[in-house]
């Protein structure tokens, strides 16, 4: 019997009850699948929107919706311009809060 | 980590006006040119969104239907059990027990329901408490299930040293220990369960507010709540499987298929859902191949697993209770004495000695 197979399976069911618990206390997924792209071209751009980690998902987030029923894009948050974007969302929450 | 706290909005849309600001005002160079960025446009994959149509129409449907075979059948069994005038065995209590957490348990089914087929409506006080009952009743018949077991092993393996009925007290106090147990372990619900608006599946629902701290609380809570109890009840049955199968009597084969009928059931119902959650943690870790559809495959799995699993509330009055020829011919003079009241005068006129108590008790039934 593959006692390490086993362990191993074991310590991940685990692992992941612990973390999700039972559907109905369900979270959102990431919504991106991979890193995202690097860069949009601003005049494209209609909205973006900044997501911040939640109980599901680990990683910040950041959504382009492009103009022109473009469909919307991942953008990479570690890029230039997801940086400049969520840096600018973080202002944006600040000053609301202020407002409040 | 902490800057995206509670205090955080865990959303923030910029509009086409604030980016351009930025963008015109920003003196860092961009990462691209004209040209490629086309090119980005095919490549980069779209946001997954994730698909609960399924859901919407399946989990109220299933819910609803435990929600009625759940109070029915595990009223049948608390109402049986109460009926009694005799003390109650050992086992019987545990029975009882097991009977009010299913109920219980069930009882917290229709806020599911709605809350898969729209949202969670009902706010962040019922969310804790719906939640932590939810957790509560489902550790409890946990460990009852592994009271039950350890009750039988005693008798069975241990026959000759426990031949006397263990004190009424002591059933008593393993009862209280463990739905104070249970109470403790439902406390990391009651702190980190609120009412959350997800922007990832746009609708508020009823979630932990947790990443790590509350990681290790939950850990304990299923070592103790879940894991525990399978291995007492693991070890219970081979020990009473390995003395039935060496001794001869009447009684022996029905006694294996009772033993093997629950675990059977136990794990028929719960090893899919931890299959499926075994397949979603690989795909979160990267080790099995991710897509949108697969994901929203991995959640319809998960929907109905984890049906199949509480679906084991409403199975342990029909297992424990209804298996017994005795609790049988006891359900059919309940369902007599409610249907026909000349049998009910006629059984009435058997039990003669019962005192005027038994008039309260009977109204009872009729509850059901």
């Amino acid at each position: 019997m593959n006692v390490k197979g086993m362990t191993t399976v074991l310590a991940m069911l685990f692992y992941a009850i612990i973390v999700q618990g039972f559907p109905m206390f369900k979270g959102g997924r990431c919504l991106c699948r991979d890193h995202g792209v690097k860069a949009v071209k601003v005049k494209d751009v209609e909205q973006a929107s900044v997501i911040y980690p939640s109980n599901n998902c680990n990683k910040i987030e950041v959504i382009i919706t492009l103009k022109a029923h473009k469909g919307k894009r991942c953008l990479n948050p570690r890029s230039k311009q997801g940086k400049i974007i969520i840096k600018r969302a973080e202002k944006i929450h600040f000053l609301n809060s202020q407002n409040v | 980590m902490l800057w995206w706290g509670k205090e955080m909005n865990e959303w923030q849309v910029l509009h086409a006006s604030d980016l351009d600001f930025l963008l015109e005002n920003s003196s860092s160079p961009y990462d691209y040119s004209g040209d490629n960025n086309e090119s980005e446009y095919c490549c980069g994959t779209p946001p997954c969104s994730q698909d609960f149509t399924f859901d919407r129409t399946f989990l109220p449907v299933l819910y609803s239907l435990l929600f009625i075979l759940g109070l029915l059948g595990n009223g049948a069994v608390a109402a049986v059990l109460l009926s009694q005038k005799a003390a109650l065995s050992s086992t019987d209590t545990f029975l009882l027990h097991l009977a009010v957490a299913d109920m219980l348990l069930v009882l917290t089914l229709p806020l599911w329901a709605v809350d898969a087929a729209v949202q969670w409506v009902f706010g962040s006080g019922l969310c804790k408490v719906a939640g932590a009952l939810f957790n509560i009743n489902f550790y409890a018949g946990a460990l009852l299930l592994a009271c039950i077991s350890f009750d039988r092993y005693l008798s069975i393996v241990h026959a000759t040293q426990l031949y006397r009925r263990r004190p009424q007290a002591r059933v008593t106090l393993t009862c209280v220990t463990v739905w104070g147990l249970c109470l403790l372990f439902a406390l990391p619900d009651f702190i980190f369960l609120a009412a959350n608006h997800d922007e990832r599946l746009s609708a508020t629902h009823c979630q932990y507010s947790i990443q790590q701290v509350g990681h290790t609380a939950r850990a304990l809570q299923l070592v103790a709540g879940f894991l525990l109890p399978l291995l007492v009840m693991a070890y219970c049955y081979a020990r009473i499987l390995a003395v039935l199968l060496l001794s001869r009597g009447q009684r022996r084969l029905r006694a294996i298929r009772v033993v093997v009928v629950v675990v059977v059931a136990f794990t028929i119902c719960w090893t899919p859902y931890h299959l499926v959650v075994l397949v979603d943690t690989l795909m979160n870790m990267g080790a099995l191949a991710r897509n949108c559809s697969q994901e929203n495959h991995v959640d319809v799995a998960k929907s109905i697993t984890s049906g199949l699993g509480y679906m084991h509330c409403c199975l342990n009055p029909l297992l424990y209770a209804f298996v017994g020829v005795k609790f049988r011919e006891r359900m059919w003079q309940l369902l007599i004495r409610l249907g026909c009241p000349e049998q009910r005068e006629h059984v009435r006129q058997l039990s003669r000695r019962d005192s005027s108590w038994s008039e309260t008790t009977e109204a009872s039934y009729s509850g059901l």
